[in-house]
């Protein structure tokens, strides 16, 4: 072994963030294929009285609003990291940490409509097939929206230690590109859901 | 601060302290001890699956025999000696997963990404070596969760590989759909989730790691081949675990994604409505076609890098085995309807599929031609790992021509599910990619243990696998086309299938043969490990980076310098050099890097043929894939 | 003598192998007690030839290369020279690999060759489908030899010379254009033609084709033939009964099916009502096996009804009880729905013949209707070049024309014996195996209407005008097919 250090490549961009992103090109797929799915199937069972559309809880809608807005927080979180601001830094990912809470009571809510609705997972009417594929993928997103929020609270603790600054913004910028990959994620989805129900 | 300067840092650190036996040879998180836990449980694995097809294979030759061993083996599913049909089924069904995912998907891609990718680029390690311990661990939980499942009183899974529903969906329709069928799916989950990890990691350490001087188009071909598998990997597993998730909610919620319109046996008219069974076909060749060549292309690769260097000549058509390459796993995405042909699928659906599937034939016929001018005019030295790579390419060409008669839609009416296709996919993707597995641990070994495995044993272990395989599969064509279909238990029971009966005894004969032959493997290859002729670096005289790295396998795999890299790596027999190698890693600044002038590539009594330099075609290609 | 000792120290160090075998799986075993039973008196006769001889002959060739190696490197130790020269060995290996492999194709097509199901089709559209498949084969049968022998002729050719060096050759656009395109133009062939084939099969289908239902369950087949009115009735999968397999929109039968069913609710209603009671008894009768030590003298029994107590304690008892009510009253409730629909049950399935054969006229058009009531099957005729899955809730068909009787087919193969079968050619469950169904071809529509007449339709006709016997023999009939369905 060599005593002194040896100075390797440093790669070009950093894996965690190459990992991050070859990781939301898998979970697109899954989406993907849950959709197709549902793209697919629509037509057939339409033919044998086996679909209904219906109206999505308006809960949902709350949900787009809220996760929009907490796209523009975490926009400012990102924002305010690079430029050393430390404490507008911790606002904003607390804020939004809080406003994805938010977008979880509202997913909740949503669902306790539909089932209000008679709309439930396991099909209490046979030609509630599209109930299923809306639970399959908003409880599909959800599970993605818990990974972003435990990202949110490891980086605002990291922030409240003082880790997130202008020269060390890796964890940061992995929040900041999941945060609006699950927000982007969550628009599509709503607005496919919106349209074909 | 950059993580992968850290972790440079970090080895170095450990390395002054001795690690303890845990962290270095079971939660280790160096990629090489990684690949070889890929190596071993794979290993292990291909010999379960291959002993379960030797029990069901004695049941197709001598289906009225009475085997005692048998019962002493299986208990009360071989009661008196006989295979239960229900088992046979299990049998079937696991021997094929086992196979596809579990010797051929990790056993194959884990152990060789692992162990080249680095070393071939010029890595220190893996992007994420923590993610790369992980994927090994969910691998070897979900092999353990497959194999209990043979355990269970209703036996395992065995509703086919594919396990299509509603059959894997009704616990009453047959035995294994109950337990077995929800260890079965489990198990395929933490695979998905292990090969997540693996593929992540090798498409980032591809992308991002390569040392200096390693261009994309400088890399070896196994590296291109590792890379495309392990994107088809990342892009097609999460629509497997889409379907299973739908089976999961079908099979215990009570949903009806895929079930609808159903009565069975002893329970009456069931709820569900609406459900389509053809979609979980769709959703599952969505996977199951690219899975096919996830299988097949690190092993193409490994045959280029092993053939190249024992014909001491550059591989023939670098950028077209690279394109190829390329086509065949986009190809790969939109030909999974070819599976479906006869599911009562709208015909014009089918003659697209039927389109796309054979174009697949072209860049195939592409490798193939070029495997072949690779070994003409070469040098060639049979080392246990060239005589693979010849056999792949024998097998590659024999599977691969059925294929069109399995992608054509006409065709396909008569030989879907028959023995043609067992024949076809044996050879084609089952027989290639083992043989291009042991041609990858003959040729690594040395990189791998730092010792020799035993040529000999070698040689009578390739011709007579060879051989076998072969005699095990080619007779099946015939089979499938007089129409004896698979996944029988038994054909006396059909008179017609009566004059098969010699075949199918030749067929367990060989088997077994086969069979014994790779006891001759497990020995020589446990026995080098420990006992084996001490390896020199370079024991092949090979170009690639894997050989600048000392013979003691070090965590971080060169002691000094990562190597600058200097040019491609298949600059074999040069005319302007004394050896007849010229490693990527020796600097030369009075060498060119690559000679394109024509006298040096044909020899003197050859006629030299045009040079075709006006190939606006090629140029094109090239530039479009930015591969110039 | 000598030989009997072997075997006892044979069976003795197998049973030792066992002993200690099974003490190392013990943790397995006990989770798998009920698989795995104790091993039985071993015997050697137990094996059969082939095995003890694979084994044999694997231990062998293991052992001679190790020893044939070992004196080898000694040899070339001491002499310095190589004796043994793998590479020339492995080239003329590779040659005569080439040769009798070569032989065993030629071999193979000749002997097997006339078995495969080409040539002599039974139906209108394999004659295309047999060109299709030799315009294929010619192409990649050409591929293959000539690609195979010239991979063996390079191994043999091109072996290691040291005083040799390999050609410098990294690429040639041409050669490489050239086979990109070449295959590119035979494949484009055999695509058009591919393609043609498939849309004459899958959509030219004759307007007077006769229809007939062909039914898969586990595991048989059904085929159903329309009566005098030439057409099939209605069917749906919640009128499947005993008596009734295909679920035929008969009213007599569906009704039938409503009583059997509102009957199973009342009894299972009943058992929930009483469940709280038979916990109690179940429990009582737990006790009393484990006090007297019954519980070891039958532990099946005790096996069985340790399931039931615990299911009946956990509440999946009831649940189970709950669910399968529910279940038969969604299909009571949909048999309703369909009632009200008046032009459902029109009575054009009362004159349908559900038969266990099915019998085609030659050179008539047909097309097959396929269902399945459980899992996915498959329709294979391989003498007609026919096959399509059945699939569940998803109705698949198949239209062809027969154009060889089976005493036809009998004659050309020499086999008087001959039948036509329809198997089942997707894994359906245990007896895949054994699911099939015999195909008739006929020369003419008469012997074709004798045959159906003997079928007996759905509902017998009404046959009270005639003779008083024919009337009883009539209700008989009907009380004895009740029986059946009570059954």
């Amino acid at each position: 072994m060599p005593k002194s250090k040896v100075k390797d490549p440093i790669p070009a961009v950093p894996p965690a963030r190459l990992n991050m992103w070859l990781f939301m090109a898998a979970s697109s797929m899954l989406f993907a294929a849950t959709v197709s799915a549902f793209i697919v199937h629509r037509p057939d069972a339409e033919s044998r009285q086996a679909w209904t559309a219906f109206d999505l809880p308006i809960f949902f809608l709350y949900s787009t609003i809220i996760v929009v807005l907490s796209s523009v927080t975490i926009f400012y979180a990102q924002k305010s990291a690079k430029s050393d601001e430390l404490a507008a830094n911790k606002n904003f990912l607390l804020l939004t940490t809080v406003l994805g809470i938010a977008f979880c009571v509202s997913q909740y809510l949503g669902w306790q409509q539909m089932v209000r609705l008679d709309l439930t997972f396991v099909n209490a009417r046979p030609e509630d097939i599209s109930a299923s594929y809306v639970w399959v993928i908003t409880v599909l997103h959800f599970v993605h929206i818990l990974g972003g929020i435990g990202l949110l609270i490891g980086t605002w603790i990291q922030a409240i230690r003082l880790n997130v600054h202008k020269k060390s913004m890796g964890l940061m910028t992995l929040t900041h590109t999941y945060w609006h990959f699950v927000g982007v994620l969550w628009i599509f989805l709503y607005l496919f859901l919106y349209f074909a129900e | 601060m950059s993580t992968a300067a850290l972790h440079a840092d970090s080895h170095h650190d450990h390395h002054e302290h001795k690690e303890s036996f845990i962290s270095k040879y079971v939660f280790s998180m160096d990629h090489k001890m990684i690949s070889k836990q890929f190596l071993i449980t794979g290993i292990v694995m291909g010999i379960i699956g291959m002993t379960m097809s030797l029990i069901f294979r004695l049941q197709l030759a001598w289906p009225d025999e009475q085997f005692g061993f048998m019962e002493t083996l299986l208990g009360k599913w071989a009661v008196d000696g006989k295979l239960d049909p229900n088992f046979y089924m299990g049998l079937v069904t696991i021997h094929g997963t086992i196979m596809v995912f579990y010797v051929l998907t990790a056993g194959l891609s884990g152990t060789f990404s692992n162990l080249l990718i680095p070393l071939q680029v010029g890595a220190r390690d893996m992007a994420s070596p923590f993610m790369n311990m992980l994927s090994y661990w969910f691998f070897l939980a979900s092999s353990i969760t497959l194999l209990s499942s043979v355990f269970i009183e209703t036996g395992p899974a065995s509703g086919g590989w594919t396990v299509y529903p509603p059959l894997s969906a009704l616990e009453k329709a047959m035995p294994g759909s109950g337990l077995g069928m929800t260890l079965w799916l489990s198990a395929i989950a933490l695979f998905i989730i292990s090969s997540l990890l693996g593929g992540i990691n090798y498409i980032s350490t591809v992308l991002n790691m390569r040392t200096k001087g390693m261009s994309m188009n400088r890399m070896p071909l196994t590296i291109w081949a590792f890379f495309f598998t392990a994107i088809l990997g990342l892009l097609s597993f999460p629509v497997l675990l889409g379907a299973a998730l739908f089976l999961i909610f079908d099979r215990s919620f009570g949903t009806s994604f895929y079930l609808s319109d159903i009565y069975l046996e002893g329970v009456g008219a069931l709820e569900n409505i609406g459900g389509s069974p053809v979609l979980y076909q769709h959703l599952f060749w969505f996977l199951g076609h690219p899975e096919v060549y996830i299988i097949l292309m690190p092993a193409l690769g490994i045959t280029s890098e092993v053939i190249s260097t024992n014909a001491r000549k550059p591989i023939f058509g670098y950028t077209a085995m690279v394109i190829s390459l390329m086509g065949i796993s986009f190809l790969s995405f939109i030909v999974w309807g070819h599976h479906m042909f006869i599911t009562g699928m709208n015909p014009f659906l089918g003659s697209v599929f039927m389109i796309l599937t054979l174009i697949i034939a072209v860049p195939s016929a592409v490798k193939a031609f070029n495997y072949l001018t690779t070994l003409w005019k070469g040098n060639l030295r049979f080392t246990p790992a060239m005589l693979f790579s010849i056999g792949l390419v024998s097998f590659f060409i024999s599977g691969g021509l059925t294929g069109i008669y399995l992608g054509n839609a006409a065709l396909d009416i008569q030989l879907h599910d028959s023995y043609f296709v067992v024949a076809h996919f044996h050879l084609v993707m089952g027989s290639a990619a083992i043989f291009g597995m042991l041609a990858g641990i003959y040729h690594w070994f040395p990189k791998m243990y730092g010792r020799m495995m035993n040529n000999t044993l070698g040689y009578f272990h390739f011709w007579i696998t060879f051989i076998t395989a072969y005699l095990v599969f080619f007779p099946m064509h015939f089979m499938g086309l007089a129409g004896v279909p698979r996944r029988y238990y038994q054909f006396t029971l059909l008179e017609d299938f009566n004059v098969w009966m010699d075949v199918n005894k030749l067929i367990t004969v060989s088997a077994i043969v086969g069979g014994a032959a790779q006891l001759l493997f497990i020995y020589n290859f446990f026995y080098s490990i420990f006992k084996g002729k001490k390896a020199t670096a370079n024991p092949w005289q090979a170009n690639s980076l894997e050989w600048s790295t000392p013979v003691e396998r070090i965590h971080g795999n060169w002691p000094g310098e990562i190597p600058t890299v200097y040019r491609g790596p298949y600059e074999y027999s040069r005319p302007d050099r004394e050896e007849d190698f010229f490693p990527q890693y020796v600097p030369d600044d009075s060498a060119p890097e690559v000679l394109h002038t024509e006298e040096h590539q044909v020899a003197p009594e050859e006629k030299s043929p045009e040079e075709v330099e006006s190939s606006v075609f090629f140029a094109a290609i090239k530039r479009v894939f930015g591969l110039s | 003598m000598r030989i009997d000792t072997l075997r006892i120290r044979l069976n003795s160090i197998f049973k030792k192998s066992l002993a200690v075998l099974s003490f190392v799986l013990a943790p397995m075993m006990l989770l798998a007690a009920d698989v795995i039973e104790p091993p039985k008196e071993f015997s050697i006769a137990n094996f059969d030839w082939i095995t003890i001889l694979s084994v044999l002959l694997a231990l062998l060739i293991i052992l001679v290369i190790a020893r044939a190696f070992d004196i080898g490197a000694l040899t070339e130790k001491i002499t310095g020279k190589t004796v043994v020269s793998w590479n020339n060995i492995n080239a003329w290996v590779a040659i005569i690999f080439l040769v009798a492999g070569l032989f065993g194709v030629w071999y193979e097509l000749k002997v097997h060759g006339p078995l495969l199901m080409l040539g002599n089709s039974a139906s209108l559209h394999g004659d295309t489908y047999d060109s299709m498949f030799y315009w294929t084969f010619g192409f990649t049968f050409f591929v293959f030899v000539v690609t195979e022998v010239l991979l063996f002729y390079f191994m043999f050719r091109y072996r290691y010379n040291e005083n040799r060096k390999a050609l410098y050759y990294f690429h040639n656009n041409k050669l490489e254009i050239i086979w990109t395109i070449v295959p590119s133009i035979v494949l484009t062939f055999l695509v058009l033609r591919g393609f043609t084939t498939w849309s004459k099969i899958t959509t030219e289908i004759p307007k007077e084709s006769q229809e007939i239902e062909v039914f898969a369950y586990q595991f048989g087949w059904k085929a159903r033939y329309a009566g005098e009115d030439g057409s099939l009735g209605n069917q749906n999968f919640n009128f499947i009964s005993g008596s009734n397999p295909l679920g035929v929109a008969e009213a007599g039968q569906v009704d039938e099916l409503v009583k059997e069913l509102e009957g199973e609710i009342s009894k299972l209603e009943a058992f929930k009502a009483s469940a709280d009671d038979s916990i109690l008894a179940w429990k009582g009768r737990y006790d009393r096996f484990v006090a007297t030590g019954l519980s070891r003298t039958y532990p099946e029994d005790f096996k069985t009804l340790k399931t039931k107590f615990n299911d009946g304690v956990s509440g999946a008892y009831v649940r189970t009880l709950e669910k399968d009510i529910k279940r038969k009253r969604t299909a009571l409730n949909r048999i309703a729905e369909y009632k009200k629909d008046d032009g459902f049950f029109d009575g054009t399935a009362n004159d349908d013949r559900v038969t266990t054969e099915i019998v085609l006229v030659k050179n008539k058009p047909y097309i097959f209707k396929f269902r399945a009531r459980d899992v996915i099957h498959s329709a294979y005729m391989p003498d007609f070049r026919v096959q399509m899955n059945c699939v569940p809730g998803m109705p698949t068909q198949f239209a062809f024309t027969p154009t060889m009787t089976t005493t036809e087919a009998r004659s050309i193969k020499n086999k008087p014996e001959y039948d036509y079968y329809l198997f089942c050619n997707k894994i359906c469950g245990a007896a895949h195996y054994n699911m099939k169904i015999k195909v008739t071809v006929v020369e003419n529509e008469a012997e074709y209407n004798t045959w159906l007449a003997s079928q007996a339709p759905l509902v017998a006709p009404k046959v009270a005008e005639q003779t008083p016997a024919a009337e009883t023999e009539g209700i008989e009939t009907e009380a004895t097919d009740n029986t059946v369905a009570m059954n």
